[in-house]
């Protein structure tokens, strides 16, 4: 028994403080860290909001958990939050670090934050918000996530550090009026800096090209809105003289919630495929200007180009792409009323 | 039965070794179509194991240890000793690597003699307590106890596969550049690693060829998914980056509905679990050339004198690159050890039948 | 007749000793016998009816006297030691002939009844009791077999015992049977009258974890064991069947399983199997998680143990062996306790201690619960002696949880593995399935 409490540095599972959200900022070359602690006590009530700074994330995590009444376990953290400052100037480092210590799981989310951390941290502390795990359900696939928020766990991140032709958005959130977190889009990260804003509906349709299946609503203007219950995507790509091009074929499970002026289920299917072209269209051209393949485009082309055109995919192929859409819409029920 | 055994002793043996390091050895070694370097790898290990076996077929329940004796000693100990040194080394490094992989896991927090113990301890127990029957028999145990959460693993480590990554599938004019690199042949442990053994049982069970190669057939996949799944989730340049992909690949699988978060935990404890038994399989490998080859001294003796050697050793190994390193240098031996030993075992084997046929002949 | 003199006083402080004549005709006969073991009155009818119609059919008295049993020498020893046995003993005075006569003996064991250890839900009923001819007679209805061999030993020099030991020629493992009749008959002077005395016969390691033997009332599980290959032995007074070498099979397969749909047999081994590993490897996982391991753990349940924990006052280590400890206190009780206040006490232990160690915070609500659960799991493998081997195991695989967590329950998982594929019986291996084979 003494050797259980000697040399080995067992703590039980009630002495350790496991923070679920970590706040990252950058200012004048110091790191300033947030711990976002949830209390353990019977009422379960609140979170503890730790900060420090530090030259480095880990010398700021260490002079926290010396600090600390219980160790200080990384293990459980679900989402670090880096303020703008922070993802304009470059995320590689602090992934890199991450994947290096497996302190951190990988499957932890980046998020980027709209306001100073300072305020954002006070305001989602507000006992008043419930339990304090307001920042780790949002993000929870089984609970708060919506496909109009970005999911991009550390592991991608990396993935678009080191890869030629594959690049990540992360969500940006800030504290909300009402709601203790508000979506802000998402930001597109190229190796690992931030180079533009996403808004939340172009999010979406990120979302849905990646062929995530989700239950996203889409507004087809003036005439209704939708409830997407499934959707995939087919990809077909063509290399003509350094300019890719892509056909694409998106099956829309919809669901009809409201329309408006009585329109036809036709006119319905038109407006949805003009409106999404339009959107997908916009987003690429912006997309494109910052040279971040965040579809992956580049991926369809691996077969087609050898190792040494890929490693200039972005520079090259990339803002020559041409996206044709084709919208094939399946409107599945319109609810207890007819439509026309 | 036996055939069965021999078969999953076989299937463990390599199990435990290619998830680790392997991958990262295979990625080193080319850019893109990652296949070649497996599948050379492999038939490479068909081509030894057939050789091997074909040799040992002459001589009926005979051990390797007694095959090489009756002949020229010159001979027998020119194939033993590399053979010896080359079993015993293997074992420190496994024993030092798991270790040190088992510490970045999970328990960063014990002292690293306390895991080098563990690993020489429960091995050390396995074939002292159990010897060769016990071990064939603790494998079917072994694979009951240890296939599903493996079988899960894999299986949902296909999770965030983009199968854009799996092209190009021919590399063009560099396909067979990876033959140059040397991490092409580090990565051969893998298949070198388990097949010796096969030698070594003769003398306590009979089996048939045909289940060695059924055996060698199950782990080809495993080989594949190892390499492959790393690859097609992150692609080449970022898997590069990693120490060892395929562990760090299922650190990113989320499932929902389980109640742990970190599904590695399963596939690690299961391949700890297969290291523990390829390392006893390797003491017993040793204990049997000390044993037939120069003294008979009985196992509680020797197993205890073994352990202490190589805990010694491993504790004087510092840090993961001289591990490396070791593991680098050990690739001529182990070449030198998978192509001799079978060549050796079926000319002897050749002379020995035709021997037998001129006096059979004669009377 | 100075032996039958010496007889008497030797059993003359006895009071069950009768000693009595017997005149038929002109001839005189003396009867003597221990009236314990021998119903007198129904003997002596059947001593007295043959000689009294010979007496009067004018037959030649002193042959047929002869053939009512078997002629012994007149020796004092000899004639003490078959009453002793239970058998009457009758000599003609004028010739000083000695007949030991099988006699009609007193009722000395319960009638063929229920089991009361086995529990089955679908087979036979009958168990084996006390009485060596009665199991035989249990043993032979149920396998009429030609194949069946039986074979009788004597065992002890003062104090003397029979063990029966019975197999089938053609399915046994011939080194088997080889080692058990040498190991049987080397030690024919041992006396043999309970388990630890045959293990010491067949010199089983003192610390064994695991049981070399199963032991059997339900003549079906001995009748499977035999058709499988594996010896069955019985010892006189001791009401079961002992089967050997026993497998690791054993805790999962029950010949009860043969009276279900496969299907359901098969969910029932499996859930043996699980109910196995279950009690062993939740204790264990409770302290690797809690005080090694808990990144393991989703956050929800992380979170919700540590809240569960929070005033224990001491390492999970010591919280569950402390409730293990009682666990085993009250299984241990409750075998003692008449069955009239067992359950008051169970339920006391069980809910009262339990809710009181909760709420007085010294242990936690989930460790309730693990060992809740594991305690029930343990029983669901077939044979006591099977549920002693995971019942002790379980505490290995605790200790090396609480010093390497989760890597030090797979290393107990796996010296446990390794331990059960070493043991052998008699040189059988244990970690075969149904057949016993040597290797």
């Amino acid at each position: 028994m003494t050797m259980l409490s000697g040399c080995w540095d067992n703590k039980d599972i009630n002495h350790r403080a496991l923070p679920i959200a970590m706040g990252i900022s950058y200012q004048n070359g110091k790191y300033k860290i947030y711990l976002d602690i949830p209390k353990v006590s019977e009422r379960n009530a609140g979170i503890q909001v730790i900060t420090a700074t530090g030259d480095s994330v880990s010398s700021a995590v260490d002079n926290i958990s010396m600090n600390m009444e219980s160790q200080l376990d990384l293990l459980h953290l679900k989402v670090i939050i880096v303020d703008k400052t922070f993802a304009h100037r470059g995320l590689d480092e602090i992934v890199d670090s991450i994947i290096r210590s497996r302190h951190v799981s990988p499957k932890t989310m980046f998020v980027i934050c709209d306001e100073p951390l300072d305020q954002f941290f006070k305001r989602i502390n507000n006992p008043s918000n419930g339990d304090g795990n307001e920042i780790y359900d949002f993000f929870q696939k089984n609970s708060g996530w919506n496909p109009e928020i970005a999911y991009t766990p550390v592991w991608k991140v990396f993935r678009s550090i080191h890869s030629y032709t594959h690049d990540v958005v992360l969500p940006v959130i800030q504290s909300g009026e009402t709601t203790a977190i508000q979506s802000n889009g998402s930001g597109i990260l190229k190796n690992g800096k931030m180079v533009g804003r996403l808004s939340n509906e172009q999010t979406l349709l990120y979302n849905v090209f990646n062929g995530i299946s989700l239950d996203g609503k889409i507004e087809v203007t003036g005439k209704a809105t939708l409830q997407l219950v499934n959707s995939h995507i087919r990809h077909q790509t063509k290399l003509d003289n350094k300019n890719p091009e892509m056909y694409c074929t998106l099956h829309l499970n919809v669901i009809i919630l409201d329309a408006t002026g009585h329109p036809s289920t036709k006119e319905i299917k038109l407006e949805l495929q003009t409106l999404l072209q339009r959107r997908l269209e916009q987003l690429l051209q912006k997309v494109q200007r910052t040279q971040a393949d965040i579809f992956g485009i580049g991926q369809h082309f691996r077969n087609d180009l050898t190792r040494t055109e890929l490693a200039n995919w972005r520079t090259e192929y990339y803002p020559h792409v041409k996206i044709n859409l084709k919208v094939i819409t399946t409107i599945r029920n319109t609810g207890n009323l007819k439509l026309p | 039965m036996s055939n069965l055994q021999v078969s999953t002793t076989y299937i463990l043996t390599h199990l435990g070794l290619i998830f680790f390091l392997y991958p990262s050895d295979v990625i080193d070694s080319t850019n893109e179509a990652q296949w070649l370097p497996v599948l050379t790898g492999f038939v490479f290990h068909l081509l030894i194991i057939f050789v091997y076996l074909k040799g040992l077929r002459y001589f009926q329940g005979e051990s390797i240890v007694n095959i090489l004796l009756r002949k020229n000693k010159i001979v027998a100990w020119a194939v033993l000793l590399p053979m010896l040194l080359y079993l015993s080394w293997i074992m420190i490094i496994a024993v030092r690597s798991f270790s040190e992989v088992i510490s970045i896991a999970f328990l960063s927090n014990t002292p690293i003699w306390i895991l080098i113990l563990l690993l020489l301890l429960v091995p050390g127990f396995m074939t002292l307590h159990g010897k060769i029957g016990g071990l064939l028999r603790l494998s079917i145990m072994f694979s009951c106890l240890f296939v599903i959460p493996i079988v899960f693993v894999l299986a949902t480590s296909f999770q965030n596969v983009d199968w854009h990554y799996l092209f190009p599938l021919w590399p063009g004019p560099r396909a067979l550049h990876f033959l140059t690199h040397p991490s092409f042949y580090k990565s051969l442990f893998a298949y070198s690693g388990g097949f010796l053994l096969l030698g070594f049982l003769p003398s306590y069970t009979v089996y048939k060829p045909k289940a060695v190669f059924w055996g060698s057939l199950v782990i080809l996949p495993s080989y594949l998914i190892a390499v492959y799944v790393p690859v097609l989730t992150l692609g080449e340049e970022s898997a590069r980056q990693l120490q060892f992909p395929y562990l760090f690949i299922v650190d990113t699988i989320s499932i929902n509905w389980l109640m742990f978060d970190r599904i590695n935990v399963f596939l690690l404890l299961s391949l700890v679990a297969f290291c523990m038994f390829f390392i006893a399989a390797t003491m017993f490998q040793i204990l049997e050339i000390v044993r037939l080859g120069i003294k008979d001294i009985s196992p509680n003796f020797l197993v205890p004198i073994l352990i202490t050697y190589s805990l010694i050793i491993c504790l004087f190994i510092p840090d993961w690159k001289t591990v490396d390193l070791l593991f680098q240098w050990n690739t001529p031996l182990r070449l030198y050890v998978a192509c001799v030993t079978p060549v050796v075992v079926l000319v002897i084997g050749w002379l020995h039948a035709r021997k037998l046929k001129r006096e059979l002949n004669s009377t | 007749m100075a032996a039958i003199d010496e007889v008497n006083v030797y059993f003359s402080s006895y009071p069950d000793f009768v000693h009595q004549k017997l005149q038929i005709a002109s001839e005189t006969f003396t009867i003597a016998g221990l009236k314990s073991l021998i119903n007198f009155p129904q003997t002596m009818y059947m001593v007295r009816d043959p000689l009294l119609s010979a007496a009067i059919n004018r037959l030649e008295l002193l042959d047929i006297f002869t053939g009512l049993g078997q002629a012994i020498a007149l020796d004092t020893n000899t004639i003490i030691s078959e009453i002793s046995d239970g058998m009457l003993i009758a000599v003609h005075d004028a010739t000083g002939k000695v007949i030991s006569i099988y006699p009609v003996p007193q009722p000395n064991s319960r009638s063929i009844s229920l089991p009361t250890m086995e529990n089955n839900v679908g087979g036979s009923n009958s168990a084996f009791n006390e009485d060596l001819n009665s199991n035989l007679v249990l043993l032979r209805s149920h396998l009429n077999d030609n194949d069946l061999r039986i074979k009788t030993y004597s065992f002890g020099n003062d104090k003397k015992n029979t063990v029966m030991l019975c197999f089938s020629e053609q399915t046994i493992d011939p080194t088997l049977l080889d080692t058990l009749t040498q190991k049987l008959e080397a030690n024919l002077n041992t006396e043999i009258s309970n388990l630890k005395e045959l293990s010491s016969v067949f010199q089983f390691s003192k610390f064994s974890l695991v049981t070399h033997y199963m032991t059997h009332e339900l003549p079906q599980n001995a009748v499977r064991a035999i058709k499988n290959g594996r010896a069955v032995l019985f010892i006189e007074r001791l009401p079961f069947a002992i089967i050997l070498p026993s497998l690791v099979s054993d805790m999962f397969i029950t010949e009860d399983d043969l009276n279900h749909p496969p299907v359901f047999s098969w969910m029932l081994k499996i859930l043996r199997i699980i109910g196995s590993l279950t009690t062993l490897i939740f204790p264990g996982l409770y302290v690797a998680l809690v005080s090694v391991n808990p990144d393991v753990l989703r956050f929800e349940l992380a979170h919700s143990i540590a809240r569960s924990r929070l005033d224990v006052p001491y390492p999970a280590i010591i919280e569950a062996l402390l409730l293990l400890g009682i666990m085993e206190l009250i299984m241990e009780a409750i075998i003692r306790l008449p069955t009239s206040i067992g359950p008051t006490v169970t339920m006391v232990g069980g809910i009262v201690l339990g809710q009181a160690v909760v709420d007085a915070k010294l242990v936690s609500n989930l460790l309730i619960i693990v060992l809740a659960a594991a305690t029930i799991a343990n029983a669901t493998v077939v044979g006591f002696q099977n549920s002693y081997t995971l019942r002790l195991s379980k505490y290995l695989l605790l200790i090396l949880s609480a010093f390497l967590g989760v890597l030090g329950l797979l290393s107990g998982l796996v010296i446990l593995c390794a331990y059960l594929a070493g043991v052998r019986t008699l040189g059988i291996p244990y970690l075969q399935l149904i057949r016993a084979k040597g290797d």
